[in-house]
């Protein structure tokens, strides 16, 4: 239902839509002239370091949704709701290991693309580029979503104007900057998160006698605090496979490993994780404070901004516009940026034009980001509230992937049949389980099929990979029209 | 203030208007019975009649139909509010409008919340689930991540 | 149910482990900066 009134005014919302919108745009021309091949473009040179590393990983793990739903999920569900989302720093933990094993197996990789294809062949790639494209269009179409909603009922600012700024401001700088325009906004972008949770949290804490709260949520709203609240206690887990299913599945993590510094990305993760995992934390708690504050929640998706600005004020509520607005375009660049890179790399230039030379393939990179930019806008556009659905569909699709990775990065026995099969039972598993039983097992379902079945193929019909099939040769700098990889042989 | 709300009061009955009489009865949008399986729901109600801005409303919960343990779980201007950590069975709710002088309407009809969790059973067994793949699946890392470096 | 005490020491945690999140991003991009290994 609509707010009546919005927390900020159409014209403050429009003044740091533009203040922000110019510095990043701006931060993106001045760091994209550090790109100076595709290399650069799309790895950020492969020398990133610890403390930009962390940051964008931490960044674009926070999104809108993090900001705005976990408000809403200790809301719905009390203490568990808050524990629950926080769970999912737990997937860039895990990821920090597999890091590590990426670089040393693919130290001139470029995208998780070419993990599946080397190590499971093109059965399995498709599905597995298929897959991933689907999750980063639906996760690109909820924050386009997610951000015209939220800066309209923050400030009033009409729907499609807030949505469209946003998806430029992230295309262009993407576009400008490449990687290292993403990296280098998402570490200023992650410090106005935390400094922005730690002032609106810390405010609301010293409002509120804890003692009392407690008293307060114990009497009104009981199942809040109960341990055994049944739907938290299920989406406790199917919460974290869909985040393992995101981190180790997707592009946007697997560019990170390839573009950091050796030695730097096992690290950076697990850092990243550290950072990330309060903040759910932090939310959540600001969410919990309206009952016991007292402040009546019309729409449970706004409960957040609303708390927020009842007990700060305008200043609250132009806190909460930036925080969300940088957590918005942390993710949609990483998205942009990463996907591009995917279909670039594995469709255009490994199925469709393996002769392409660099000059094509960064012209080939442009087209890409402003038509993902320009797809992911048209589907926003008409405001269909069931789109933000399609990205919890994606939830079991993404889960199914979670053992196929793990297994291709550590067992040398499970072959493509496996994969394969683990792909699609966990998917259609996932699928039915979401409509039958309901949204909060489906990703769990998904990666227990996936897991059962992968771990049965591969012990009825072992295989035996060879790890060097997974360093591809890279074509130099400079290369002339020629292939730019053989089928089937690691070296040219 | 005081004095000019005191002249608008009378002018609006000089003009003899219905804005003079107790304020309408509120109603609730959607059905009289809602059922959830997650303990939360957002009701929503309205008046009928012209659009009126100094409408504040009071919203009331009970365990039971005659609303005998009533309990007021919001009053000022908002058309709806979303409700919470209800406890399994069902819960009651009713609303009425308040105008400016404290005039209260009519109670509205009221809505009934069904809450109905999931089984502790599909709970327990889909928990336990769970527990075993977040088990094998940080075991296949750890000692992958193991192995690996020993090899490297 | 959730005691008041857990409830508050993990509120109070996550707010000062955000904070320390903040201040340990600064601390490692200066350090970072200095050793030219920002990127």
């Amino acid at each position: 239902m609509d707010i009546r009134s919005a927390v900020l005014d159409e014209t403050t919302g429009f003044l740091l839509l533009g203040f922000f919108g110019v510095l990043w745009v701006a931060l993106g021309v001045f760091w994209g002239r550090k790109a100076r091949d595709l290399e650069g473009f799309m790895l950020a040179g492969r020398n990133v370091g610890l403390a930009l590393g962390a940051a964008t990983a931490m960044a674009t793990w926070v999104t809108s949704n993090t900001i705005m739903i976990t408000p809403k999920f200790a809301l719905q569900m009390g203490v568990w709701g808050m524990l629950a989302y926080s769970t999912a720093s737990l997937g860039l933990l895990l990821f920090a290991p597999m890091a590590w094993r990426i670089r040393r197996l693919m130290p001139r990789g470029y995208t998780s693309g070419d993990f599946i294809r080397l190590r499971y062949g093109p059965v399995a790639w498709r599905l597995f580029l298929g897959i991933s494209v689907v999750y980063s269009m639906a996760w690109l179409v909820s924050m386009g979503m997610a951000g015209g909603i939220v800066l309209q009922a923050l400030s009033g600012i009409p729907y499609v104007y807030g949505m469209s700024v946003i998806l430029l401001v992230c295309v262009l700088y993407t576009l400008f900057g490449g990687l290292y325009a993403v990296i280098g906004t998402d570490f200023i972008q992650s410090l106005i998160i935390l400094v922005g949770v730690v002032v609106v949290g810390g405010v609301v804490l010293s409002r509120v006698d804890l003692h009392a709260f407690h008293a307060r949520l114990a009497a009104d709203h009981p199942a809040l605090l109960q341990v055994l609240m049944p739907v938290a206690l299920l989406s406790l887990f199917n919460n974290m496979f869909f985040g393992f299913g995101e981190i180790f599945h997707n592009n946007v993590w697997w560019s990170r490993a390839f573009a950091m510094r050796d030695g730097v990305s096992h690290r950076a993760f697990a850092a990243s994780s550290l950072f990330w995992l309060p903040i759910p934390i932090a939310t959540g708690f600001i969410g919990l404070c309206a009952g016991p504050l007292g402040i009546n929640i019309p729409d449970a998706d706004m409960v957040g901004p609303l708390v927020a600005s009842k007990v700060l004020g305008s200043m609250g509520a132009v806190l909460v516009f930036v925080v969300v607005f940088c957590s918005l375009a942390s993710s949609i660049d990483s998205l942009l940026a990463a996907t591009s890179d995917l279909l670039v790399e594995d469709v255009y230039r490994k199925m469709l034009r393996p002769w392409a030379t660099e000059a094509t393939l960064r012209r080939a990179s442009t087209f890409v980001i402003v038509g993902l930019g320009l797809a992911t806008w048209l589907i926003c556009l008409p405001r269909l509230g069931d789109l933000i659905q399609v990205l919890f569909l994606s939830g079991p699709l993404v889960a199914s992937a979670i053992w196929p990775v793990i297994a291709g990065l550590y067992w040398r026995r499970t072959g493509h049949a496996a994969a394969v099969a683990a792909l699609v039972s966990g998917s259609a598993a996932g699928l039915w389980c979401y409509f039958a039983i309901g949204w909060y097992a489906a990703s769990l379902v998904s990666a227990a099929v996936s897991m059962a079945v992968l771990a049965a193929v591969t012990a009825l019909w072992p295989a035996r990979f060879d790890w060097s099939r997974l360093d591809e040769a890279e074509p130099s700098a400079h290369e002339e029209a020629r292939p730019c990889f053989q089928a089937g042989s690691s070296t040219p | 203030m005081r004095g000019a709300r005191a002249l608008a009061v009378l002018a609006l009955a000089a003009a003899g208007g219905p804005a003079a009489a107790v304020p309408p009865r509120a109603s609730f949008d959607g059905a009289d019975t809602i059922t959830t399986t997650e303990g939360h729901a957002t009701l929503s109600w309205s008046v009928d009649g012209p659009a009126r801005q100094d409408l504040r409303f009071a919203l009331e919960q009970a365990p039971t139909a005659r609303f005998a343990r009533a309990e007021e779980r919001y009053r000022g201007p908002d058309r709806g509010s979303f409700v919470s950590g209800l406890p399994e069975g069902d819960t009651w709710f009713r609303v009425r409008a308040i105008d400016a002088e404290g005039r209260a309407g009519a109670w509205s009809a009221p809505v009934r919340i069904e809450v109905a969790y999931p089984s502790m059973t599909l709970v327990a067994r889909l928990f336990a689930l769970g527990a075993v793949v977040l088990g094998c699946t940080v075991l296949a890392v750890a000692l992958g991540h193991r192995r690996a470096r020993r090899d490297a | 149910m959730f005691p008041s005490w857990f409830f508050n020491a993990l509120i109070v945690a996550a707010l000062i482990l955000t904070a320390v999140s903040a201040a340990g991003l600064v601390t490692l991009l200066v350090r970072d900066w200095r050793n030219g290994r920002l990127w």
